[in-house]
């Protein structure tokens, strides 16, 4: 055995990439996480000196840009407090017209907002690495927002922290709607890989012919709420091109995604209250 | 004799500080979509003066730990450091490979064997989109021109920390004569 792995380095590293392959899923998650475990404390720290650095750099800022900012601050606060107030009484609203229709009640989520340790976009994935994990009782799949809109969904959940992969990802998919489209039809929506110092983009397929994009007014682009994963209305982005298809069946669009979501900061995670119910006969 | 633990361990431990350097790195860069890559780097110092069972306890958990923080199928990256690992190895034969210079241009090579190795795979798995030829072109020769800067900093730090270990240049040397 020892001869072999000094006289034929290649056939044991053959032998040995067959028998990790053969290996089973679980072993595999298992080493997977606890490398990422051991990871959490490294990205952690890195967060904990970056934000002492701008702590540092704020002591150095003007007593009175600070007065000023402290003052723009709760003029902020004040205006949110009574969005707070109007956003309780519509959700009252609702609530008793869903009591009173016997309407079915969506999924509850609650809101963890969480801050982002590290940042990883490179041709062929886009994710973040978030500052809470199971700890917080983050879970797999769960949809993260931010100011902008949809940032993503969590993909993995570590005991401190989560990685969260953005839309702009190409490997994330979900249902859209055009609004302002008069109907709510759903379309399919895709990350796109960004190229270097442009806006990340994402694209649509299964636009219906006879969608058309209003001269001289941007189309936002919001979740459809089917799938049940993220809520229905969050937005998504604007159409920055729209297209026929090459099948002439549906056209496909280009969808220009918010630019802050390359130097986020802050996100929340949409934290199921209930795991997602399947209607009865559906196919599990 | 040389403990075959300890030589890996501090190795290892070096390649975990400039995984987390370039995570850095990488997280500033991210407001322009572009990405450092080093793990040609990460092998090369190994692969050059070390016998091929510490590359192998080198590549593997090195390789593994940059898997788990990246979407590549696991085991992805430590298959290409093993390779890339037994390349070296095979190829180092009389050539000066102590020499910093040579060292420093085997850590580029590998860094761009690796770069392109592992978006022929990305390539084979999924469609390529338009644009992305760009970016991964711009990648390419920012992760080289990283590297060409810190390679010499990154062997001396490797060389100081096995010192600091007990294993000083003429031990580690000393192993390449074994095979």
């Amino acid at each position: 055995m020892k001869r072999l792995v000094l006289d034929k380095p290649f056939v044991t590293l053959a032998i040995c990439v067959a028998a990790w392959m053969l290996l089973p899923f679980a072993v595999k998650r298992a080493a997977r996480l606890a490398f990422f475990e051991f990871q959490a404390p490294i990205d952690i720290s890195a967060e904990a000196v970056r934000n002492l650095q701008d702590y540092w750099a704020l002591r150095s800022r003007n007593p009175n840009e600070l007065i000023e900012a402290g003052k723009e601050v709760a003029r902020l606060n004040a205006f949110y407090e009574t969005k707070i107030r109007e956003a309780k009484t519509l959700e009252a609203e609702v609530a008793s017209l869903e009591q009173l229709l016997r309407l079915p009640v969506f999924n509850e989520y609650r809101a963890e907002a969480a801050r982002v340790v590290r940042r990883d976009y490179n041709a062929w994935w886009q994710r973040i690495t978030i500052r809470k994990g199971r700890n917080y009782g983050i879970t797999v799949g769960a949809p993260v927002i931010f100011v902008g809109g949809v940032v993503g969904r969590v993909s993995e959940v570590g005991l401190y922290t989560s990685v969260v992969d953005l839309i702009s990802s190409p490997g994330v998919r979900l249902s859209a709607i055009i609004e302002g489209g008069g109907e709510r039809r759903p379309v399919s929506f895709q990350g796109r890989s960004s190229a270097a110092f442009s806006r990340a983009t994402g694209s649509l397929e299964f636009v219906p012919l006879d969608i058309y994009l209003p001269p001289g007014e941007t189309t936002r682009v919001v979740t459809s709420g089917l799938g049940g994963v993220f809520p229905p209305g969050l937005s998504l982005g604007v159409i920055a091109k729209l297209e026929p298809g090459g099948d002439g069946l549906f056209k496909s669009a280009e969808v220009s995604l918010d630019p802050r979501l390359a130097s986020i900061m802050e996100v929340t995670v949409l934290v199921p209250l209930m795991p997602p119910q399947l209607p009865k006969g559906a196919a599990k | 004799m040389i403990s075959l633990y300890r030589q890996p361990f501090v190795v290892i431990v070096c390649g975990i500080l400039l995984w987390a350097i370039t995570a850095q790195i990488n997280h500033y860069l991210a407001v322009w979509h572009l990405n450092l890559f080093t793990g040609g780097l990460m092998i090369s110092y190994a692969a050059l003066r070390f016998r091929s069972r510490i590359i192998w306890r080198i590549a593997l958990p090195l390789g593994l730990w940059i898997d788990a923080a990246s979407a590549a199928p696991f085991g992805m990256h430590a298959a290409l450091f093993l390779l890339a690992g037994i390349i070296i190895h095979k190829l180092r034969g009389r050539k000066p490979r102590t020499d910093a210079v040579f060292s420093v241009i085997v850590a580029v090579l590998a860094n761009a064997a690796l770069f392109i190795a592992v978006a022929a795979v990305f390539a084979i798995r999924g469609p390529v989109q338009t644009g992305i030829v760009f970016t991964l072109l711009l990648n390419f020769m920012l992760s080289s021109a990283f590297v060409l800067l810190v390679a010499p900093w990154y062997f001396a730090l490797q060389t100081r920390a096995l010192e600091l270990a007990g294993i000083d240049a003429h031990m580690q040397l000393g192993q390449i004569s074994q095979d």
